[in-house]
């Protein structure tokens, strides 16, 4: 199976769970967001299992299936104002 | 009808500027709420408090957040949301918020709405510098996305 290229952008204090606020992985052709969470647990914590999963424009659900390279923000819970 | 204006930078928020913006002259009642770093939480004291954000989602977010607004008081409603990213010190505005309708009853809900909705949707952090010398994220509400 192919792989897709995919560039994560952390918030929050998922920002110092890294070396750098973005990570660069690749996960096989036809992943959903499930299987990214698990891979990500490893190196991000238990607060991936807390945290959204987001292109520019909105939430995407766990069952989302990762067809081609992408671009997804990590968004730990938000505390504004 | 009127659009929002809505914005997010690291730009010192002026409520001189933004209280231009409310010019509807059917509106008898404008609220504003200011959000402000204040100098102590859970009993630690805060020199200064740093933002972050996920500009795209959160600038949509607010302006659907105004969306709702507008559908639930009335569609007159003007709305201003304004939020500063970067680090903040003791006595800045972090957020303001201005609402105008014809009536105080509306004004005042829809402005609570507002910033309440912000609170728990919009993609925005803040972490706190205490005095001591040490910084911590504050903990904030999970964006379910696990359906």
């Amino acid at each position: 199976m192919s792989s897709v290229k995919i560039q994560l952008k952390l918030f929050g204090a998922l920002r110092e769970r890294s070396a750098s606020p973005e990570i660069n992985i690749e996960m096989s052709r036809g992943s959903n967001l499930k299987d990214l969470r698990k891979h990500l647990a490893s190196s991000l914590g238990e607060l991936i299992h807390d945290s959204a999963l987001a292109n520019h424009s909105e939430i995407l659900q766990d069952s989302y299936v990762i067809e081609d390279s992408m671009t997804l923000a990590v968004l730990p819970p938000v505390c504004g104002g | 009808m009127s659009k929002f204006h809505i914005s997010l930078g690291m730009e010192a928020i002026r409520p001189e500027t933004l209280a231009t913006l409310l010019d509807d002259p059917s509106h008898g009642a404008q609220i504003w709420f200011h959000g402000i770093v204040r100098n102590r939480n859970h009993g630690k004291s805060v020199n200064a408090v740093s933002y972050d954000a996920f500009q795209p989602l959160a600038e949509k977010v607010f302006r659907e957040i105004c969306e709702e607004a507008r559908a639930r008081w009335g569609e007159t409603l003007q709305a201003v949301v304004s939020h500063r990213i970067g680090k903040l010190g003791v006595g800045e505005i972090a957020v303001a918020i201005g609402v105008g309708m014809p009536h105080r009853d509306e004004a005042y809900q829809s402005s609570r709405y507002i910033i309440e909705q912000l609170k728990v949707r919009a993609p925005l952090w803040k972490k706190e510098h205490y005095e001591e010398g040490e910084s911590e994220w504050l903990q904030g509400h999970a964006l379910c996305s696990h359906g």
